[in-house]
């Protein structure tokens, strides 16, 4: 079984696949987008407050530190020291988070200006401190003062920059909280554009891909219908539907040739049931012609019977024994229609029809006989009804116009196989006359008429004929020996009389089973 | 089929466009909430304006002196402002020495301590120039203001224009911030330059009302005091641009129009329409963007050669009915120049 392969790319399966993933991914995309917007948004509105948590922290640890300053101071207590460091070291590290760059922004400047006069705290309160290990007190003091206005500045600055950060802020929160809004719709609006794209794609992707099949069930429903005259053009695509069109294409114009066939075959049939009715009209006709033809010989045969023993009783020789040749002859006719006969009875047969033919024309045939003594005539077998027609069409057309001077011989003798064309000893039998004699054209005429043809004169079946024609003599020799050229027709021209020979062979190779069933 | 795939491409297209329109809006206003330093232009230096008088004539100043700074690749901060509580010239200095400042500009108030917080600022190594007042003894590198001495010569002109036959009641106005000294050298050169140019037949007494501009109010009510009282002056010098609105705002209220004849200090909208209605017949101001840039120029040379010249003198001139809408278009023509630039 075969199977077809298709280009990777250029199958449903693959194509479709191609379009689905290609839906999932632009929806994915657009999902993905929507969901990272909403995301940052909503983390940069929960961020939007941290820069105030930072300057608050950075507020808290600025008292503590002042206070830590304080307590030392008073109490020159480690714990206060201690804490003081801690402090001033979350101070270092949170100052380090602000900006420390002159940039053109107010509050950036804001925390620059923090985080400067920060370390310049640090280091009046280092002061302070060290001075007070020293047990300097007018200096510690006038540090303290000095640190204490400064911690008053940073405190006016960090609740300045906080105020403008929260202000900043809320804007910024507002702005978020549109800035919300807006991704929303855009998400919205991305999904519903990118599922419009998706619909879209998949309805051309679907329309390109099935669109074909839509033609092809329609061609089809048509040839189910019996319309084969429906035409699917050839496709050029190399998936399953170009496949099936093309195949559905070849298999429309198969059916058509096979209907073409089958009508042709059907019209050669039915030509040949009509040569078959009509042959079996003509043999009926033929059967109808030869039963009356039986019947009527029969009759004259039995009614001749009666007039020559009446003639008998009478005492009439002459006419009793022409009335006896008359039934013989057509004893023989009856008789040996459709089988074979010796020689002898062939020649007897035609000894009676020149009899007959004598009384009727007052014995102006001359007929004259030259048998070879050496043949033994009863021996020699050959179809019926073949020496008298060709007697026949001797009288009738040789000397037809001449009795008085025209003779129709008839001659027997052997003839070696080396003398013949049919390589065997043959009797041949030759039917010559002086009459009118015929051209080389009517004789091929006579020779190439086969019967059945149609082209026998038909004057040959009235008259005074026996209705035997020459092609049915030729074509029945032929069938009795199975062989050809045993039958000749010579002349040298019209008025130079005719020549008719047989060639009976002696060694008879196929006897036809249908001459024998006539 | 075709025409399906047009209408479906343009909606595509239009949508898409307003997707990625929408998508840059929102980028573009969450980058505005980004305090990133990085997004801003960085300067070089920065400098602190300092100055508790916020008249209109002080912030032109900082704002012409702001401007030269951005060209000069410095960024200046008027210290103080928007602050909870309300600092002196020398607090503010000490504060601009605890945020490390490259250099200072300070108008001076006439608050105490304000010359010892100048000398600390110039021992940490940090300029400081006075403008429009200036404070010698104080250690600031450089001066840009008005000379007392021109000053004085142009406001005897200015008088001589003004008096009347007869004796002629004179009053100048002087700040709380002013430096005794240059009120003396101010007044002597007034008196100087009458002596000089006035014809026979023309006295003048001239005397001094100080008015206290770091006290809210205060202007208007001693200038309403003046004019109104028994020894209400013929001529009236202001010597700062709210004393100026006052002085016009009081000659309405209370009918004093042609009675009094008031010299105004600096061009404000109000001084320009009072000038063009001849309420006032002259008022003096000084190029606020001259002063702005010899101020960075002084502080820039301090910061690259460690030394400057003591004093940049600014021009005083005076504007009259006549040139006021003169004076107007050209402000309007430098202002429309400097926004090009």
């Amino acid at each position: 079984m075969k199977r077809t392969q298709f280009r990777f790319f250029s199958s449903v399966q693959t194509r479709i696949s191609a379009v689905v993933a290609t839906v999932l991914l632009l929806v994915l995309c657009a999902n993905i987008f929507a969901f990272r917007q909403s995301s940052e948004t909503v983390q940069q509105i929960n961020e939007v407050f941290a820069s105030n948590a930072v300057i608050m922290n950075l507020g808290d640890t600025l008292a503590a530190a002042q206070a830590s300053m304080y307590d030392y101071l008073s109490t020159k207590g480690t714990a206060p020291l201690e804490d003081f460091y801690r402090y001033e070291q979350a101070l270092r590290e949170q100052t380090e988070e602000l900006n420390g760059r002159n940039v053109g922004n107010d509050l950036l400047m804001l925390e620059k200006n923090i985080r400067f006069m920060t370390h310049s705290y640090l280091r009046v309160a280092e002061d302070a401190i060290q001075a007070r290990r020293g047990r300097n007190v007018e200096e510690y003091k006038a540090d303290y003062a000095r640190a204490s206005t400064l911690f008053e500045y940073i405190n006016n600055y960090i609740y300045t920059l906080n105020s403008r950060r929260f202000s900043q802020n809320t804007e910024n929160y507002l702005t978020l909280l549109r800035n919300m809004r807006v991704v929303e719709r855009m998400s919205l609006m991305m999904i519903i554009v990118v599922c419009a794209f998706a619909l879209a794609l998949c309805i051309m992707s679907v329309r390109a891909m099935i669109g074909p099949l839509g033609a092809l069930s329609a061609a089809a429903e048509n040839v189910a219908g019996g319309d084969f005259s429906v035409d699917v053009p050839e496709s050029q695509r190399q998936d399953e539907v170009g496949v099936v069109t093309n195949a559905f294409h070849k298999m429309l114009a198969s059916i058509r040739a096979y209907i073409e066939s089958q009508r042709a075959s059907l019209e050669k049939e039915a030509q040949m049931k009509e040569n078959e009715l009509s042959m079996e009209a003509h043999l009926k006709e033929a059967q109808l012609k030869f039963l009356q033809a039986q019947i009527n010989p029969h009759f004259l045969f039995n009614s001749l019977n009666a007039g020559s023993q009446l003639a008998m009783m009478e005492g009439a020789e002459r006419t009793e024994h022409f009335l006896s040749r008359m039934a013989q002859f057509f004893r023989y006719n009856v008789k040996k229609t459709g089988g074979d006969a010796a020689l002898s009875e062939e020649i007897e047969s035609v000894d009676n029809y020149i009899y007959i033919l004598n009384v009727r024309f007052s014995g102006d045939i001359h007929y004259e006989k030259q048998i070879s003594q050496d043949i033994d005539l009863e021996q020699v077998r050959m179809p019926s009804m073949i020496l008298q027609p060709i007697v026949e069409n001797a009288i009738q057309h040789g000397i037809h116009d001449d009795h008085e001077n025209g003779v129709v011989t008839l001659a027997v003798d052997d003839v070696p196989e080396n003398e013949n064309e049919t390589g065997t000893d043959c009797v041949r039998i030759t039917v010559a006359d002086n009459g009118a004699g015929m051209s080389r054209a009517m004789i091929a005429s006579i020779m190439s008429r086969r019967p059945g043809d149609g082209s026998a004169p038909q004057d040959r079946e009235g008259g005074d004929s026996t209705g035997i024609a020459m092609e049915n003599v030729i074509a029945r020799l032929e069938l009795y020996y199975g062989r050809k050229n045993l039958f000749s027709i010579w002349s040298d021209g019209p008025g130079t009389g005719t020549e008719v020979t047989v060639l009976l062979p002696k060694e008879k190779e196929h006897v036809s089973d249908s001459d024998s069933g006539r | 089929m075709r025409k399906f795939i047009y209408l479906a491409t343009v909606i595509l297209g239009f949508a898409g466009i307003l997707v990625i329109g929408l998508y840059i809006r929102v980028q573009s206003q969450a980058t505005k909430l980004d305090v990133n330093p990085d997004l801003f232009q960085s300067y070089q230096k920065h400098y602190l304006f300092v100055s508790s008088d916020e008249s209109r004539m002080l912030r032109d100043i900082y704002e012409r002196t702001a401007s030269a700074c951005e060209a000069s690749g410095a960024w200046l901060e008027w210290c103080g402002q928007d602050m909870p509580g309300r600092y002196s010239a020398a607090e503010c200095i000490d504060l601009s020495v605890a945020m490390e400042a490259d250099g200072i500009i300070v108008y001076p108030d006439g608050s105490a301590g304000l010359e010892e917080a100048i000398q600390r600022a110039y021992g940490q190594g940090i300029p400081v120039v006075t403008i429009l007042r200036d404070l010698p003894d104080s250690g600031r590198v450089s001066y840009v203001g008005v000379s007392n001495y021109q000053m004085g010569d142009r406001y005897g002109g200015q008088l001589l224009s003004l008096m009347h036959n007869g004796k002629n009641e004179v009053c100048l106005l002087t700040d709380a911030g002013d430096s005794e000294n240059e009120t003396q050298l101010l007044y002597t050169q007034m008196v100087q330059a009458i002596r000089n140019g006035a014809p026979s037949g023309k006295t003048m007494e001239l005397r001094t009302q100080s008015v206290d501009s770091r006290t809210d109010f205060d202007a208007e009510e001693v200038i309403r005091d003046l004019l109104l009282g028994k020894t209400r002056p013929d001529i009236l010098i202001c010597q700062s641009s709210v004393q100026t609105e006052c002085a016009i705002q009081a000659m309405i209220e209370y009918n004093l129009v042609g009675k009094v004849q008031v010299i105004g200090y600096y061009v404000t909208d109000q001084i320009l329409q009072a000038l063009r209605q001849e309420l006032i017949p002259v008022t003096m101001t000084i190029d606020t963007g001259a002063l702005g840039q010899d101020c960075v120029q002084a502080l820039d040379e301090y910061l690259a050669l460690g030394r400057v010249s003591s004093y940049y003198n600014i021009s005083l001139s005076g504007v009259t009915p006549m040139t006021a809408d003169r004076y107007e278009a050209k402000q309007a023509e430098r202002s429309s120049g400097e926004e090009a630039g």
